[in-house]
């Protein structure tokens, strides 16, 4: 992973525009679970969901 | 006789001893206001100010002490204006009472948190990690300060938190100018406190008593209203909804009337009075309303009490008749309700209606009690104030778990954003790591601070484009002060005509964040220039301070609903086995203080537009009449089979909440009122004992039908 993209000219980290990418993926994946109620089996809800996100953020960053 | 007295038709006992001492001394006061001049008026020393101007005044006065700020620091040449910008939002309030007492203090704070920072930087400074560490410590102890001491001095601990941060962490960067870096901040953060103090109070002072008479009357007005609406049988949802909002309000009154002038800070005592009273009120209207159902002779006894009471009630709302008079003839629509001893003597009423009777009698009862209490509350709060001690802490002093959780995420804000600092070599970590701390200390005050924050960073990433526009494009253009002022101005006033709207906490914190936003990117100096790389990078610092901010308040410890629930039952299910235990000896007041105190985090998620939490507070207010009715039951001697059964179902149901045992319970309760019902229908009892049994069918069938609409408070998984 280069550290910074060319963005319409502009060196923008590439770790900010995987943030975003894994912002919109975790909004996509984040309301079907929430409507399923998957996180009330958790223990702690809020910190599932960050969780989720942290994953996404991690692997888009890691494997791509 | 008084009121509450006759309310509760038992055996004198520690329990409406306790009462009458206070009913007493109430109808004293009371005869005196009558008496003595109308309630307060504004005079000429504090002109009226309409509430709808309340949020222009504001904005426009903290508009005019940033831009005082911003004019002498330039002046003067100070080195990083921004900060006197950001510390004039951060300190910035409605309302005017003791600014230089608070003021003060707040400079106090301001120094302490130099102090500190230098002596972190005098040990630390090459070891960032233990630095870092030590600084997040000394915030995360002062964020828990500022939430635990319910007095002025919590001022003095919000602003040396962070102000170690914003000292120490250039300092630690850069240790041979360290005591200049302290000196320059310092200076600013005191200009900013300073100007704002002074414009604060130098024009348009706007005091709090002013809000809480205006409160005070609208909440007696409502709460008339919507008795004389319950007394028709008629319910009102928009007049609920209202209500609530002014229980919310009243509360939110009291916990800043002991940082005000004396002569709110010694009414405190009767405001707190006042609110629980009120509760009690409302709820015992909002049970009024069911009412209607009864038929037969209660309906016409209820009838003539309401007859007698309604125009009574309107009369002493419209104020030509004072609470001692409203006492008496409420007293005398009581006298007319029907009493239980002929009813039950009256072969044709069945054991059912009977208990129904009982029921609606005890109801309509502890109404009237309830609705005298509130007149003598209210017009005890607005006699003179009492003699207090000092600024004795009320009963809303912040328990220490909540403060320890606003000290956790204030200290972990800066640990975390400090984190990815160091491992990324960030070269804007310093903005964001101070900027974290302060969003999260400053929040920490704040209600409603999850929802608000996460919505605020969205809001600051869309704001990113017209502050660019703003700040990049016609600052750098403008030529002298007064340009510069024009340019700024019109975001300021936005910002801060958002933090003005105390009814709406989102709104408050909305526009405090885009103040600390437009304060951070801004660049303001001497001499503007157009530096958008700089721009963008200080921008993406800001969010994630706000992000890591509103991430910490979504995850740790989160306000939800749930957590107040369990809460409240927990303190709840203490105090009801007290109530229950005749060894425990404590008063209804006690109680009510008990549970009244013990609803604040229920009454905090209060909102016309979430039900759930507006029954989960309802249910929660029921249980005031349970504990009412088990300390008065606890202090009678006789112990049936039928009470013995109960009370052990109660102890378990108490310890073990669930809905069975809910049921359970309930079922004893209504097993000891038929065998009331039937004692008394035998005929074989002396005149003590029929009254004791009446009273027990009273007693016992309110319980059963409180515990109906309570007991889910109770149950929480």
């Amino acid at each position: 992973m280069q550290s910074e993209t060319s963005v319409l000219g502009a060196l923008v980290p590439t770790l900010l525009l995987y943030f975003v990418a894994a912002v919109l993926l975790f909004f996509v994946l984040d309301w079907p679970i929430s409507r399923l109620g998957v996180y009330r089996l958790f223990w702690h809800p809020p910190l599932a969901r960050f969780a989720l996100f942290v994953c996404l953020f991690s692997a888009l960053s890691l494997f791509s | 006789m008084t009121a509450l007295e006759i309310a509760n038709p038992r055996a004198p006992g520690p329990a409406s001893a306790a009462r009458s001492p206070r009913a007493a001394e109430g109808r004293r006061v009371a005869a005196e206001v009558a008496v003595s001049q109308p309630p307060l008026q504004p005079s000429a020393a504090r002109p009226f100010v309409r509430e709808a101007w309340v949020p222009w005044i504001f904005a426009a006065k903290t508009t005019l002490s940033a831009l005082l700020t911003q004019l002498i620091a330039f002046t003067f040449n100070l080195d990083e204006p921004r900060w006197a910008l950001l510390t004039v939002f951060i300190v910035a309030q409605p309302t005017t009472g003791m600014v230089l007492v608070k003021s003060f203090y707040r400079i106090i704070g301001t120094f302490t948190g130099v102090v500190a920072a230098l002596v972190l930087v005098a040990l630390f400074a090459q070891e960032r990690v233990l630095f870092l560490g030590a600084l997040a410590a000394w915030i995360g102890i002062c964020t828990f300060a500022s939430q635990y001491a319910k007095s002025v001095a919590a001022y003095a601990f919000v602003l040396s938190g962070y102000t170690a941060a914003i000292v120490g962490i250039p300092g630690a960067l850069d240790p041979g100018n360290a005591f200049y870096v302290a000196t320059a901040r310092a200076t600013e953060i005191s200009l900013g406190i300073i100007v704002t103090a002074a414009v604060s109070q130098l024009i348009f002072p706007m005091s709090l008593a002013e809000t809480l008479w205006r409160e005070i009357a609208e909440t007696r007005v409502g709460l008339a209203d919507y008795a004389l609406m319950a007394l028709r049988g008629e319910d009102s949802q928009a007049l609920r909804s209202k209500l609530l909002g002014e229980v919310v309000r009243i509360e939110d009154l009291h916990a800043s009337a002991i940082f005000e002038e004396r002569e709110l800070r010694g009414r405190s005592e009767a405001l707190r009075r006042l609110g629980a009273v009120f509760v009690e009120a409302f709820n015992s209207c909002q049970s009024l309303t069911t009412l209607r159902q009864s038929a037969g002779p209660v309906a016409l006894g209820a009838d003539e009490a309401t007859a007698e009471a309604s125009p009574a009630i309107a009369e002493w709302r419209s104020g030509r008749i004072a609470a001692a008079a409203l006492g008496e003839r409420l007293l005398r629509a009581q006298a007319r309700l029907p009493l239980i001893q002929p009813l039950s003597r009256d072969a044709s009423v069945s054991d059912e209606e009977l208990m129904a009777a009982s029921l609606a009698v005890a109801r309509l009862r502890a109404f009237f009690a309830c609705f005298a209490a509130f007149g003598n509350a209210y017009e005890l709060l607005l006699s003179a104030p009492q003699r207090t001690k000092e600024d004795a802490p009320s009963a809303t002093s912040a328990d220490w778990r909540s403060a320890a959780w606003a000290g956790l995420r204030a200290g972990a804000a800066p640990i975390l954003v400090a984190t990815f600092w160091i491992m990324a070599n960030w070269p804007d970590g310093p903005t964001a790591v101070i900027l974290s701390a302060v969003v999260t200390a400053r929040l920490a005050t704040m209600n409603r601070a999850a929802e608000a924050a996460v919505g605020a960073t969205v809001a600051v990433v869309l704001g990113t484009g017209p502050a660019f526009v703003v700040i990049e494009m016609l600052m750098s253009q403008a030529s002298g002060f007064e340009m510069f002022a024009i340019v700024v101005a019109p975001v300021l006033f936005v910002s801060a005509f958002l933090m003005a709207h105390e009814k709406s906490p989102v709104a408050i914190i909305f526009g405090f964040l885009f103040a600390l936003y437009f304060a951070s990117v801004g660049g303001f100096a001497n001499q503007t220039v157009y530096d958008p790389v700089g721009f963008i990078n200080t921008s993406l610092a800001v969010i994630v301070a706000i992000a890591v901010g509103a991430l910490l308040f979504s995850i740790v410890a989160p306000y939800t609903l749930e957590a107040a629930r369990h809460r409240f039952a927990r303190a709840a299910r203490k105090a009801l086995a007290q109530a229950a235990d005749p060894a425990s000896g404590i008063t209804p007041a006690e109680f009510e203080t008990t549970v009244v105190h013990a609803l604040d985090p229920l009454r905090q998620h209060l909102a016309p537009q979430r039900p759930d939490a507006v029954a989960a507070w309802e249910t929660g207010v029921a249980l005031l009449g349970v504990g009412r009715e088990l300390i008065a039951v606890a202090h009678e001697a006789e112990a049936t089979p039928a009470r013995e059964r109960f009370a052990r179902e109660l102890a378990a149901f108490l310890s073990r909440p669930d809905t069975k045992r809910l049921e359970r319970v309930r079922q004893r309760s209504r097993t000891v009122v038929a065998d009331a019902i039937a004692d008394l229908r035998g005929g074989a009892l002396g005149a003590s004992m029929t009254r004791a049994a009446a009273s027990t069918i009273v007693a016992f069938a309110t319980l059963e039908d409180e515990l109906a609409r309570g007991g889910d408070a109770l149950v929480v998984h």
